[in-house]
């Protein structure tokens, strides 16, 4: 139908022109129309399911529009706005010009964006791209817009998030690149204490569009400043997010950078044709960013970084996450310095994660994390099982970084490594579960305790298990054994926990239980000591537990506990026994936290044994208390009632300990009262029978740092009474040094009192066949402490009387009474570290000293020995002794020493010096007014000065020694050095004995002194009178005693009066039984002297214990000398340098003995030059051939010529062979002279007799032979027999006798006979020898008388 | 005066100032027994009529009368301080070493012990 094809044009025209324009008019009036608006505004906006436009007003005109009222609702996001939104735009551009929609002036205030994320993921609102939402039909430009808007983030109805953001700007269009200020601030309150302020961002956004009038391009750049939080100081960044549309999609980038340390980087794609976003973020930070948040401390700076590779599907929220991140901090014990030692540590985690929906869990495709030191990265590792269980293994964990924290309890480890796996699962309701995988093996290490390095390396093993929620969470460690050196225990604990934590609710342990049982033990054997929670324990929102006043908390409960499980870790010790039985009682006992431990049944222990390990123990018995303990705050107080101690021997100990102390301010108190009983013989000597020691102290600290033994007093008493008592009623101070060691001062000093003592008591402490009778006085002290030490003063002599010692039945010390004042300084020294080491140092006096005998005063003494030593140790450093004494008394009291002594003596002594690090000690000693044997004279004095030094290391002293032996000019010396070996108390001669002199007369003397004979033990009733036959006993030791070595003898004169030897040399071997004396050399009446003896001692023999053996030779000496030192006034009689040789043997138990009872066989040989001479004889020949010459007679002349020949007889030889016996007479058995014209032959003796031997008298018996002219002459007074021998002798018809002394003999029995023979003659011969006898005896008669007169 | 009176007094005269001065001189040290303390001394003595002894002790400059007596080696002399702590020396005098042991006390002390070393300066 056309009903239009019969009109005119212009109508056609204006018809369809006014139907347009009507249709215009009504399109534009419905469009008006606010509900066609608002209609259209929701047709235009509300794209997507879900979408919910609504506005109270709407006014929409061709100039701009408003919207006031509105509300639009997206799933995640509801936006409100009462003002509304103002949009003002240029109409005219829609019909001229470039035709598109320019948005002159845009304002949206008060608006109000709810976002609530967790309603997103719909799939019914495919995500297209973040541009794409912003995507317009028509061109569009925006010259200015501006948006104010509050944002509130709900999530499960709670705000988790609010903010506000403003966005001005303009100058957008498809030329153009609109630029926008905007400015963000958001808080949160999911993060706790998030500040008001919250985080803001400034910064600018530019948009550019693409052709297709979108978005083509949106950046942003701003600041971001995070907000003061707690600790964190303010945090500014730079931010950046790029949105940029490609023809596949979008690309995102962009990063966040924090104060130049952390960042974060992203990029990612949309790929509009698979509907995902995959990218990845790239992370670096570093720990110092949040260090002030987490109090991280100074030195630990941690770094993380890695990178999160996402695939995202941003319409089902399905979303793939592979997480590589690494983490590494440099050191990690500024954490804690004080408990590890861990140096460098990484650690990496690698996951995969996905999720099907944004409503679907995470599934964990693959994760694996790893921690450990830099040098050992897997030490720990975690290897996921899906998302509800993990692995995790410990593979070698080093446990040297704990000996850090180890130390503060003096333990360290080395070592050390833990290993173990564990099965983790936790389900979604957090419930999780460890079960042990393979058990815990810990070591082995070795672990240093207390300065002990000796532990054995120790190995622990353990099963750990545990489950329940991070609020309720059961543990359990069963199967702890622990093995040391290699050798594991036969115990083990088990310790379970049972416990709630309710976070800020605090928490509860509902139970726990330590079980230590044997491990062999089925389970409902009686555990060897259990600690068990009796009522559940609460906790704070802190952890700190909530006391309730009498709550009881623990029970601890002991039964059979073997203590040798200990063993291993007491190193060098060592204890045996069982904790038997106990129980005890943790109580609280106030809301502060007090602690109260009450005991209801003793702890008892037995067979304990304590010592050092594989030696006899040092202590055994039993032990028992009943501990109670208390502790309010830093106040505890403690009681052990009940305490019995009983060790093996029957030792009991029983009292109370009671004390206070506080951990503050260190202050304690201790009251202590023991009683103690010791059976017979374990505190002293059996014979002081049962000993009971009580003991009541009080002592505590005083001030500060001055601690305090206020009251003591120690009794000691036995069945008779108090033995000793220790009373200290004034406090006794003392105060520790900054080094450790204290000061020590008494206000007064303590009192020591001590019982007499009946030295018998001590018989068992003396070494055996040693008796001991007497008293030891009562002696009291008093006690003072001197800075670091302590002085014990006497009150009053110790006596010591009626003192007899006897060994072996042999009396050594009898009837003594001595007295003394005792003296001790004492002082205590010891270092603290590295181990406490204790050393004292000793002088202990002794002044006024007296020892008296029965009869007089023996010794008179001063005496100071300092001593030091430490626990085990004791040397004597120094001592100072002077003394003096009576020898006579030393023999009454020392009968032992009556066979070494002489009868009467006085000594001085002297003895001071150093025995350790080489200081010289010095003794001198003089004994004088000694007797000499069997007389009145005095002997000279003797002095031995000694100077040496002491080598304690070595028990060895060396000396210098000086022997003087009488006053000057004629003194005697001696000098040597001596080694002395201490421990086999060996005397050593180590140098040249020398002297210049030395006088063996008065050497024999002092021998004879110092063995003077002992009275018979029982002579008369009175014991008065000497024994008439005085007892020589045996010395008991050779007579050099403990001398020995081997040195040279170099004495320039040995006096021997009337002898003298010079240049006496010879070499000395003295053994235990032999003196062998060798090379023996000197000069001698102007001969040498050779010779060798030995002196061996052989004990027991009745006949005297030494043996004298010899040979002694002189060569050359003249006769003449010898008879000159006799009579020195008289011309010798025999004239002859002759050789004397000789052996000797004697046996005596003196040297003096051997001297005097020595026998010699001695030979004398002289050739050549013997002369006989005699003096008178000599002058009765003169006196002959004077008379000859005047008389002229033949006869006379001969005869004179015949006395001369008699009075100087030369001999061809001359042999005297002999003995001497025992007792010293000498035997001549044969005299032999031969000279030309006689011959003597003959035998004689010389009796023994205490004078000299050339003044011993002689008995000599000669047969006479001549020839010649002798011969001649004694034919003619027929003297002579008639046979001739083969020689041309005729022997003398009757023997000669010589008789008067060895050195002066008295030839006239030859001028007798020859007188006789004159008698016999005829004529002028008789009568000339007639006048020569009366000569003779007239001068024989003279010399008779002379000798009468002398004195 | 005659001659032998002369001759007598002269001799008196010669023999007292030799008397005076012929004191022997020791000097040496006074130690306690516990070691940390030393003090110098010296003994200027002479012997009286009595066979006695008697002169003066200076330690560390402070001189003391001091008496005593001798037998033989063995010495013992007694001195007393101001503030009247009486010592008390005995030892042994051999050629120029004399040493031996002290005890001090006296005035309300507890007694002290010590020991000296002296030898000879100067002989009599």
């Amino acid at each position: 139908m056309r009903i239009w094809a019969n009109q005119p044009v212009w109508r056609r025209l204006f018809l369809v022109t006014g139907v347009g324009v009507a249709m215009v008019m009504i399109a534009l009036a419905v469009l008006r129309i606010p509900a066609v608006q608002l209609a259209l505004l929701r047709w235009a906006v509300t794209h997507g399911e879900g979408w919910h436009l609504d506005a109270t007003r709407i006014s929409v005109g061709p100039g701009g529009g408003e919207v006031k009222g509105v509300r639009l609702v997206m799933p995640g996001l509801t936006a409100q706005s009462e003002p509304g939104l103002v949009v003002r735009v240029d109409p005219l551009r829609w019909l001229w010009g470039k035709r598109e929609l320019r948005v002159v002036e845009a304002n949206v205030n008060g608006v109000t964006l709810a976002l609530t994320p967790a309603e997103r993921g719909d799939e019914t609102t495919p995500f297209t791209g973040v541009l794409t939402a912003l995507q317009a039909p028509l061109p569009w430009s925006i010259d200015h817009a501006r948006l104010d808007a509050a944002m509130v983030m709900t999530e499960a109805g709670a705000t988790v998030a609010k903010g506000k953001i403003g966005i001005e700007g303009g100058g957008l269009s498809s030329a153009g690149t609109g630029s926008f200020d905007y400015g963000l601030e958001m808080t949160s309150s999911v993060v706790p204490e998030w500040p008001s302020a919250g985080v803001q961002s400034t910064g600018r956004i530019s948009v550019q569009q693409h052709a297709n009038h979108g978005i083509g391009r949106l950046e942003l750049r701003g600041g971001l400043t995070f907000p003061a939080f707690r600790t964190l100081p303010v945090v500014t960044g730079d931010l950046e997010v790029t949105v940029e549309a490609t023809a596949e999609g979008e690309r995102y980038g962009g990063g966040l950078t924090l104060a130049k340390e952390s960042s974060v980087r992203w990029s990612a794609n949309f790929n509009r044709a698979t509907g995902r976003v995959e990218g990845r973020l790239t992370y670096r930070g570093d720990s110092r960013l949040v260090a002030p948040l987490f109090k991280v401390p100074p030195g630990v700076n941690g770094e993380v970084s890695g990178t999160v590779d996402f695939s995202v599907h941003p319409d089902t929220g399905a979303m793939t996450l592979t997480v590589d991140a690494r983490g590494r901090v440099p050191d990690l014990q500024p954490m804690a310095p004080d408990w590890i030692e861990a140096g460098a540590w990484v650690g990496r985690l690698r996951a995969t994660a996905t999720r099907e929906t944004a409503r679907s869990p995470w599934s964990m495709v693959s994760s694996r994390l790893t921690i450990g030191p830099e040098l050992q990265a897997e030490a720990v590792v975690v290897e996921g099982q899906g998302t509800e269980s993990a692995r995790v293994r410990l593979q070698a964990f080093p446990l040297d970084g704990l000996t850090t924290g180890l130390r503060r309890w003096g333990l360290s480890l080395a070592g050390g490594r833990a290993a173990g796996a564990w099965q983790v699962t936790w389900d979604s309701q957090r419930h999780v579960v460890v079960s042990t995988l393979t058990p815990l093996t810990v070591g082995p290490m070795r672990v240093e305790a207390g300065g002990k390095t000796d532990l054995p390396p120790v190995s622990l093993a353990l099963d750990l298990a545990a489950q329940g929620t991070p609020e309720r969470l059961e543990w359990e460690v069963r199967n702890l054994r622990i093995s040391a050196g290699g050798v594991a225990s036969s115990s083990c604990i088990d310790v379970a926990a049972r416990g709630e934590w309710k976070g800020t609710g605090g928490g509860r342990v509902e139970k726990a239980l330590m079980r230590w049982r044997a491990t062999s033990a089925p389970p409902e054997a009686a555990d060897f000591l259990s600690l068990r929670l009796v009522n559940p324990l609460d906790l704070s929102a802190e952890g700190q537990p909530r006391w309730r006043a009498g709550q009881e908390l623990f029970q601890l409960e002991a039964n059979e506990a073997p203590l040798s499980e200990f063993a291993p870790w007491l190193g060098e010790w060592s204890v045996m026994g069982k904790w038997r039985r106990g129980a005890s009682l943790v109580t609280v006992a106030d809301p502060q936290g007090g602690l109260a431990l009450r005991t209801p049944v003793p702890w008892q222990f037995s067979g304990l044994e304590f010592g050092r390990r594989g030696e006899a123990p040092l202590w055994s018995g039993t032990f028992q208390v009943t501990p109670h303990l208390e502790r309010h705050g830093d106040r505890w107080s403690g009681r052990c009632s009940d305490l019995a101690v009983r060790d093996s021997l029957g030792r009991v100990v029983t009292g109370t300990l009671a004390g206070a102390w506080a951990e503050g301010d260190g202050a304690y108190q201790v009251n202590l009262g023991l009683a103690s009983t010791w059976p017979a013989g374990t505190l002293g000597p059996p014979a002081w029978g049962e000993m009971t020691v009580d003991l009541t102290l009080k002592a505590g600290l005083a001030a500060e740092t001055v601690h305090a033994i206020e009251t003591i007093e120690v009794v000691v008493r036995d069945a008779h009474g108090e033995r000793a008592r220790l009373m200290g009623a004034q406090p006794l101070l003392g105060a520790r040094r900054p080094t450790g060691e204290w000061l020590l001062s008494s206000v007064a000093p303590w009192k020591l009192k001590i019982g007499t003592l009946p030295l018998g008591t001590l018989a068992d402490f003396l070494p055996a066949g040693w008796r001991v009778e007497g008293e030891l006085g009562s002696a009291e002290f008093l006690v003072s402490a001197v800075r670091d030490g302590f002085r014990f003063r006497p009150l009053q002599p110790l006596a010591v009387s009626r003192l007899n010692v006897a060994h072996s039945g042999t009396a050594v010390v009898q009837n003594a009474d001595a007295s003394f004042f005792p003296g001790i300084d004492l002082t205590v020294h010891y270092l603290m570290q590295p181990r406490l080491q204790v050393g004292w140092e000793a002088s202990l006096q002794a002044t006024e000293g007296r020892v008296r005998s029965a009869t007089g005063e023996l010794l008179q003494f001063e005496a100071a020995v300092g001593v030091v030593g430490d626990d085990r140790t004791a040397l004597v450093r120094r001592v100072d002794a002077v003394a003096r004494g009576d020898l006579s008394e030393a023999r009454a009291v020392l009968p032992s020493w009556q066979p070494h002594l002489p009868s009467a003596g006085r000594f001085t002594a002297r003895l001071d010096g150093g025995l350790l690090a080489g200081e010289f000690l010095d003794a001198w000693m003089r004994i004088e007014d000694v007797p000499e044997r069997g007389g009145t004279r005095r002997l000279a004095p003797l002095e031995i000065t000694a100077r040496g030094k002491v080598d304690g290391a070595r028990r060895t002293a060396e000396a210098s020694v000086e022997l003087r032996l009488g006053e000057e000019p004629a003194v005697s010396d001696l000098k040597f050095d001596v080694h002395f070996g201490l421990e086999r108390e060996s005397l050593r001669i180590t140098s040249a004995l020398r002297g210049k002199r030395w006088d063996m007369n008065e050497t024999l003397a002092w021998s004879r002194a110092w063995g003077e004979p002992v009275a018979a033990a029982s002579t008369s009733p009175g014991g008065s009178t000497p024994a008439a036959n005085p007892v020589r006993t045996a010395l008991g030791s050779a007579i050099w005693g403990a001398l020995r070595g081997s040195f040279d003898l170099d004495l320039e004169e040995v006096a021997w009066t009337p002898y003298r030897i010079e240049g006496v040399r010879a070499r000395v071997d003295l053994e235990e039984r032999r003196l062998s004396l060798s090379g023996l050399g000197g000069r001698l009446f102007a001969g040498t002297i050779e010779g060798a003896l030995t002196i061996d001692y052989v004990p027991g023999d009745e006949d005297g214990d030494h043996r004298l053996k010899g040979a002694l030779q002189l060569h050359q000496f003249e006769t003449a000398r010898v008879a000159q030192t006799v009579f020195p006034k008289e011309l010798g009689s025999l004239d002859a340098r002759v050789d004397l040789h000789s052996e000797v043997k004697g046996q005596g138990n003196r040297l003096w003995e051997l001297l005097e009872r020595a026998e010699v066989d001695f030979g004398v040989e002289g050739k050549g030059t013997v002369r006989l001479t005699s003096p008178d004889a000599r002058t009765a020949s003169t006196l002959l051939v004077m008379g000859g010459l005047v008389t002229l007679s033949p006869e006379l002349r001969a005869l004179g010529r015949l006395l001369r020949k008699f009075a100087e007889m030369p001999v061809d030889r001359l042999l005297i062979e002999g003995g001497r016996d025992a007792t010293g007479a000498i035997r001549l058995s044969k005299v032999w002279f031969d000279s030309p014209q006689a011959r003597l032959v003959g035998t004689g003796d010389v009796p023994a007799t205490s004078s000299p031997l050339a003044a011993r008298p002689l008995d000599l018996r000669f047969d006479l032979s001549a020839r010649d002219e002798v011969g001649l002459i004694l034919g003619r007074m027929r003297l002579l027999e008639s046979p001739v021998d083969a020689q041309g002798f005729r022997r003398l018809n009757q023997s000669i006798v010589v008789g008067g002394n060895v050195g002066r003999p008295d030839s006239s029995a030859l001028y007798d006979l020859l007188a006789r023979g004159v008698e016999g003659s005829r004529g002028t011969w008789g009568f000339i020898m007639r006048k020569v006898q009366r000569e003779v005896e007239r001068q024989q008669a003279q010399a008779a008388k002379a000798k009468g007169k002398a004195p | 005066m005659n001659r032998l009176a002369w001759s007598v007094f002269l001799v008196l005269a010669a023999v007292v100032p030799v008397r005076s001065t012929a004191a022997e001189v020791w000097k040496g040290a006074w130690r306690a027994a516990l070691p940390g303390s030393e003090k110098s001394i010296t003994l200027t003595l002479s012997q009286t009529t009595d066979g006695g002894i008697a002169g003066t002790v200076e330690i560390d400059g402070q001189t003391l009368g001091v008496t005593g007596r001798i037998e033989g080696a063995w010495r013992e002399l007694v001195w007393k301080d101001a503030a009247g702590c009486l010592t008390q020396f005995r030892g042994v005098a051999s050629g120029a070493t004399w040493s031996g042991l002290t005890l001090a006390g006296g005035d309300g002390r507890l007694v002290d012990y010590g020991r000296v070393k002296v030898t000879r300066v100067r002989s009599p």
